[in-house]
């Protein structure tokens, strides 16, 4: 049980609230008691402190980086290193939402990443996964929870691309950065190729797609 | 002790044990440990951290001067998926789990087998502290503008009327533990969540002992199992029932 407080509330950072909407999202707190404040004991005086102290303070007050947020040296990478954090900074992406995708689900996207990204078979007009693009495609899986596991391309500039495929009908989602997708769906229909394509945000994409025959890869329930 | 609530979908996004000595390792014996951890964490990266001094004498720019005050090299391994990470720096060994996070138990073998390579490659060295730290992240699912955070978060800063609704918030608060004679830093913020419709926040524990720090594995081991117990008791005194029920039944 703590028997000493030594709290300093007042640091608050206030930065740019980024959602998925883009729309600030506002907190409320209620009428709760006071948050103590300083403890008698602090010893904050500006007659008794030394700048050793207020230095020791300042170093306590911050959060270490964590290990997996630490960053790595930076200079003339060569292509492995290169390809190796690209992939690495998927994978930490795709710990970040572990908790909402069975264990499955990970091996299947660390699978087919890694073999996107082996060096013997790599092309150099390509670039390897762009993170941001990584997280739209995060995003939507746990939104939309496929029943069905997707192929994974890479577009030129890093673009993750999934694509779920049912005989010729075929559905081709590519990911950009900050929610945006391009989609296209496909099937034959009458012995011609029906197409429909649209480019919309992570929150819409399947309001989009559901016209159309996507049941063999999602039944998306939303929560 | 505190009960151990197992969750279907446990908010843990990383979790961290860090021992730190009194004395650094040389390169040269930083490189062989390094090398002895292959087997497990194949991926290896060098990592750097720098601290600058700036002293600004007076107004003119000439009058400003810095220093590069300390930087230190360490080795960051990894398993292939990314989620078991070894990170070495010339005083300190620190093994981390991401998400998913298998348990105490499982977490705990696996330090404990780090810190006997450590224990057989290099010569003992005294043990300046020891770390827990638990890095939490609670998403709500968003259904109005305004979310009352405080119905799932017991740890929020208080505004008066006037000021709220907030955009935003980061806060720290430093405890002194008596009954395990560790301090313990909070970290809580609203932090962009990485999934639609929901707002995330962290809640970020840190505990350290930095005083009567165990020198034999025994005591390492009672103290990080005291340290993992009382974690579990401060991080459900920060949470409400509704928090709780987001972790069994999630998004």
């Amino acid at each position: 049980m703590a028997t000493k407080t030594d709290s300093i509330v007042g640091t608050t950072n206030f930065f740019p609230s980024s959602t998925s909407s883009g729309n600030g999202l506002l907190f409320r707190t209620p009428d709760a008691q006071a948050i103590r404040s300083f403890s008698a004991n602090s010893n904050l005086s500006a007659y008794n402190i030394t700048r050793h102290e207020v230095d020791s303070r300042i170093q306590s007050l911050k959060a270490p980086a964590s290990p997996s947020s630490l960053n790595t040296k930076r200079d003339n990478k060569d292509l492995a290193e290169v390809i190796f954090d690209a992939t690495a900074h998927a994978k930490i992406s795709t710990s970040q939402i572990a908790m909402y995708l069975d264990d499955k689900w990970r091996k299947n996207i660390f699978e087919q990443l890694d073999l996107l990204h082996d060096l013997n078979n790599w092309d150099d007009d390509l670039n390897p996964v762009n993170n941001a693009s990584t997280q739209t495609f995060l995003r939507t899986i746990v939104n939309i929870k496929p029943k069905a596991y997707p192929g994974l391309g890479l577009s030129t500039k890093g673009n993750l691309v999934a694509a779920w495929t049912t005989g010729k009908k075929r559905l081709t989602i590519e990911f950009f950065p900050k929610d945006k997708t391009q989609w296209i769906f496909s099937q034959p229909v009458d012995g011609e190729t029906e197409r429909a394509a649209g480019i919309t945000t992570v929150n819409r994409l399947f309001e989009c797609i559901k016209p159309y025959s996507i049941d063999d890869w999602f039944t998306y329930k939303k929560a | 002790m505190a009960q151990s609530k197992t969750y279907a979908r446990p908010p843990i996004t990383e979790a961290v044990i860090e021992i730190a000595f009194t004395s650094a390792l040389n390169k040269k014996d930083l490189v062989k440990l390094s090398k002895k951890y292959q087997s497990h964490y194949p991926k290896e990266d060098s990592v750097s951290n720098f601290e600058v001094e700036v002293n600004v004498r007076g107004v003119e720019l000439d009058e400003t001067t810095a220093k590069l005050k300390n930087q230190r090299l360490g080795h960051r391994r990894s398993s292939e998926d990314m989620c078991q990470l070894l990170v070495l720096w010339p005083k300190t060994l620190t093994i981390a789990q991401l998400a998913p996070y298998d348990g105490w138990s499982i977490f705990y073998q696996r330090f404990n087998r780090d810190w006997r390579t450590l224990k057989s490659t290099v010569a003992q060295r005294e043990i300046e502290r020891i770390g827990i730290r638990y890095i939490n992240r609670i998403d709500i699912p968003v259904s109005s503008p305004v979310i009352e955070h405080e119905e799932f978060l017991n740890i929020f800063p208080k505004l008066p009327d006037m000021l709220q609704p907030m955009n935003a918030f980061n806060i720290q608060a430093q405890v002194y533990l008596q009954d395990i004679d560790c301090q313990l830093r909070i970290n809580s913020a609203a932090v962009p969540s990485p999934l639609i419709d929901h707002a995330s926040f962290v809640v970020d524990l840190d505990f350290l002992r930095v005083q009567n720090v165990p020198q034999n594995d025994r005591a390492l081991q009672n103290l990080l199992n005291t340290i993992r117990n009382k974690k579990n008791e401060v991080f459900e005194s920060l949470i409400t029932d509704k928090a709780r029920a987001l972790f069994n039944h999630g998004n």
